[in-house]
């Protein structure tokens, strides 16, 4: 079945339940509490020691080996899983094992363990209630850390009845009790455990385990041989480092302060003894690489080593939330998932990087800072040359030139546009899809109607707009126009191209890189003679800021980013008391502030919430979150963008009608119009809207 | 050791935002107590492990003498498992920003005592009560590990919450927790 047929079967299956955005919600809930308790300087910490643990890889290893034959453990680097699977099976074999109970399983996942044991005859059992789950189920994970968040209780009942061969009922304390009762007995007989790692300790070979229900720890009670199986990228140099960890990892991962269980393991425990003998746990250390070395090489890719598999990416991920894992992932799901299946499984397995809108809310909110986006970026790119970029990716890049040559006659565009047969052409030409209302062009663009103004002695500005004001709205950037002069800024409107935003979210990077030179050559003639550029769209901002220097790399594109500023942030450098002479006060307005995902925090605060509240506005709810149109991503025909974006956007509007606020506001145009055609009862401004000069 | 702060109070905070039963006890007497209703209808014999302190000997004098059904779970004692309802333990440390217990463990007898039952108590006195994670930097817990002992932080009850995410206790270790604090710094 093609992606996109997956993804409409998958939204039909999950409509009106989302169980994986569900399970999210609960986890921010719980997380609003003590992540406040993490400080800029323990996510520094934690960078850095990821850094260095990885920088510092080949040495870390070779101190683990030495540690470990002190006490008597046995370490073996696996190249890829079939490998470290034979190795597995040796030991098995050796030991006559016949049961093996297994803990923290992600990466044997990753090199699906569990079809060579069995096909050796040998029974295993998972004893993480998800993994049993998807075991019973035969299903892959749909989370990193909950497996089974896709599945209801009453599909939960129906595999344990099956695999019981009793009525169990759909009721999650019934359900628990009786695997509680099976384990108990399952632990006792196991003759092998085997686990992962949350993290490995090189100075002294302790492992990390880090779950809730406790049964890393009564699997490893039990069994006389232990087979640790994890990335080499788990481990870190020190006891320190692994605290340091801990304290972000679990306050990340699930909103606790400390999972219910944390343990340290070092190899020399004893074994529960079954027939009244004392013994030593024989344990193994098998770290896989499966493309990590390389990944490792590589300038881009090394930092998604870094990775402390919190999933907190997942949990903010738009997409992801409405189709969980098996259809936005490989085994590893969720934008994590995305290059971390290039580098384990390869970039034929990374189809579902398509459905990555680009919102970089997942950069946001990872502890260690991974630019996900960016990495996702980059698959894209990669994959579409190796395998050919998507077809529907190929048609949307004609989107800017539809844009262009809709402009040039704008009334007959107007009239044309919404048009059955128009809308049917443009879907097969340019993969919008047919049910989006298109806006509507203004009569003359930004370009045309642009004066340059203002007196310039509080400095120069150099606008840059995006396609979305320049063309469909002009007269909301006039309106910014209007203060910065006001406030004594002169300012021109340069030649410039769109961001390019469209071209770099679906992987096109060479062309991508023809329009940010085009931006950066335009702009740095200017920054050069002491111009600041100021942006008014959010995606722009993140464009020449973040975009321009990664896919240039040149000094000018540097200086240009260095001096680039979002309309809000420039006023919030001036100070807002000049403001009050300048624009009408709001009468205490009760407004909905939608945060675009492209909108950057600028150390900790969002400066167009400033300028809302110093309009004399209450902003009552702040959401970070997406709108569902996310540029073009969200008008792809079809499973492609369109009925994913129109439920993510559909879910956050519904949420905001429940509030009792006087409209939603928001700075980013794409947002703006997105929420204007869904809503029905709650009126949607622009935030530039608001300004009425006095 | 650290300075002498006193976190007893966010100790108790904090376990019971996670749902364990906590009780403050002014001393051994009054600790066993409240100890009693809850040991002395257990039917299976009750593991005691963790550290060997004074009030840990008082405790079990005290049982003693009642003629309460336990067995001191030592590692050089290891003997065949049978299933046990509670057992009581007696960490190390506490953590009080955590609401953590955090125990040292030579053996797996230990850790199926602390973690097989349906019920689980653990005593300490307010004086090992530690600020947080980094406190345990400080007091050189990888001498623990040096030493080829395990660490193991508890903090809360056994639960999942991989059904529709709704939290469940008792999956795999103990469903119910108890902590009792003797408030006599020992």
């Amino acid at each position: 079945m093609k992606l996109e047929e997956r993804v409409l079967e998958k939204l039909s299956s999950f409509r009106g339940k989302w169980p994986i955005l569900q399970s999210s919600l609960r986890k921010k809930e719980r997380k609003e509490k003590v992540l406040p308790e993490i400080s800029m300087e323990d996510l520094r910490n934690v960078r850095s020691i990821r850094e260095k643990a990885i920088q510092e890889l080949e040495e870390n290893i070779e101190r683990l080996k030495r540690v470990l034959e002190e006490k008597g453990a046995e370490l073996y680097i696996a190249r890829d899983g079939v490998e470290a699977s034979k190795i597995v099976i040796k030991i098995c074999k050796e030991n006559n094992v016949k049961l093996i109970v297994k803990s923290k399983s992600l990466t044997t996942e990753e090199i699906e363990l569990n079809k060579f044991l069995e096909s050796e005859g040998i029974e295993v059992i998972e004893t993480d209630l998800g993994e049993r789950l998807i075991q019973l189920a035969g299903q892959k994970p749909s989370h990193i850390l909950g497996p089974a968040l896709h599945m209801t209780r009453y599909e939960v009942a129906e595999i344990l009845s099956k695999y019981y061969g009793r009525k169990i009922l759909p009721d999650p304390r019934e359900i628990v009790l009786e695997v509680r009762r099976e384990f108990r007995e399952k632990y006792q007989r196991a003759d092998m455990v085997i686990t992962g790692a949350n993290l490995i300790i090189a100075e002294n070979g302790a492992i990390v385990l880090v779950t809730n229900e406790g049964n890393d720890r009564l699997s490893l009670a039990f069994a006389p041989i232990h087979v640790v199986i994890a990335g080499v990228e788990k481990i870190v140099p020190s006891t320190k480092d692994a605290l340091r960890i801990l304290k972000v990892l679990c306050r990340k991962a699930t909103g606790q302060r400390l999972s219910s269980y944390v343990s340290f393991n070092v190899p020399s425990s004893l074994a529960y003894p079954k027939d009244g003998m004392k013994k030593i746990r024989k344990t193994i250390y098998i770290l896989i690489d499966n493309g990590r070395m390389n990944a490792r090489r590589d300038e881009d890719f090394r930092e998604a080593l870094y990775c402390i598999r919190c999933a907190s990416c997942l949990e903010v991920c738009p997409p992801y939330n409405m189709l969980g894992g098996h259809v936005f992932g490989y085994i590893y799901s969720g934008p994590m998932g995305i290059p971390w299946t290039m580098i384990t499984h390869g970039l034929k397995n990374t189809e579902f990087a398509q459905l990555c809108n680009i919102c970089g809310l997942c950069k946001e909110e990872c502890p260690v800072d991974i630019d996900l986006p960016y990495l996702n970026i980059l698959v894209k790119k990669m994959y579409g040359e190796a395998y050919g970029y998507p077809s529907i990716n190929r048609k949307i890049k004609r989107y800017e030139k539809l844009i262009d040559l809709g402009s040039k006659l704008p009334s007959f565009s107007n009239t044309i546009m919404n048009q059955r047969l128009f809308k049917k052409l443009i879907e097969e030409y340019v993969g919008i899809d047919r049910r989006i209302s298109l806006p509507r062009f203004s009569s003359k663009s930004l370009g045309e109607i642009f004066k340059e103004i203002g007196g310039g002695e509080r400095g120069k500005i150099a606008l840059f707009t995006d396609s979305m004001l320049y063309y469909f709205l002009p007269e909301l950037a006039l309106k910014a126009v209007d203060i910065l002069s006001k406030l004594g800024f002169k300012i021109i409107l340069p030649k410039q191209k769109s961001s390019g935003m469209p071209l770099i979210q679906n992987g096109f990077i060479n062309e991508a890189r023809e329009v940010a030179l085009y931006n950066v050559s335009s702009l740095y003639k200017l920054v050069d003679r002491g111009y600041k550029v100021v942006t008014l769209e959010p995606t722009s901002y993140l464009c020449i800021s973040r975009y321009y220097p990664k896919i240039l790399q040149t000094r000018e594109s540097i200086k240009v980013s260095e001096n680039t500023y979002t309309f809000y942030s420039l006023l919030k450098t001036i100070g807002w008391s000049e403001l009050e002479n300048i624009v009408k006060k709001l009468d205490n307005m009760s407004l909905i502030y939608h945060k675009p995902c492209h909108t950057l925090m600028e150390n900790g605060s969002i400066p167009v919430i400033d300028f809302i509240e110093k309009l004399n506005a209450n902003v009552m709810f702040r959401n970070a979150g997406c709108c569902g149109l996310a540029g073009t991503w969200g008008m792809k025909k079809n499973g492609h963008g369109y009925d994913i974006g129109i439920e993510i956007g559909k879910w956050t509007l519904d949420m905001y009608e429940k509030l009792r606020g006087e409209m939603i506001v928001t700075e980013c145009t794409a947002c703006y119009i997105q929420f204007s055609n869904l809503s029905k009862h709650l009126p949607v401004k622009h935030v530039l809207e608001l300004i009425q000069p006095l | 050791m650290l300075e002498n702060r006193d976190f007893l109070k966010l100790f108790v905070t904090r376990l019971r935002e996670i749902d364990v039963d906590t009780h403050l006890c002014k001393n051994v007497d009054e600790l066993y107590d409240n100890l009693k209703g809850l040991v002395e209808n257990v039917e299976t014999p009750i593991p005691i492990v963790g550290n060997g302190t004074d009030y840990r000997r008082e405790l079990i004098k005290k049982m003693l003498k009642d003629g309460l059904k336990f067995r001191i779970m030592v590692p050089d004692l290891l003997e065949p498992f049978s299933d046990i309802e509670l057992s009581i333990g007696f960490p190390e440390y506490g953590l009080a920003n955590t609401g953590t217990l955090v125990y040292k463990a030579s053996s797996s007898i230990e850790e199926v005592s602390l973690y097989f039952p349906e019920k689980h108590i653990s005593i300490i006195s307010k004086d090992r009560i530690i600020y947080d994670l980094e406190d345990l930097e400080k007091l050189s817990v990888e001498n623990i590990l040096e030493r080829g002992e395990s660490l193991l932080l508890i903090t809360g009850s056994s639960s999942t919450a991989d059904i529709e995410g709704e939290i469940i206790r008792g999956v795999h270790g103990p469903r119910v927790l108890y902590v009792f604090v003797l408030e006599e710094a020992r």
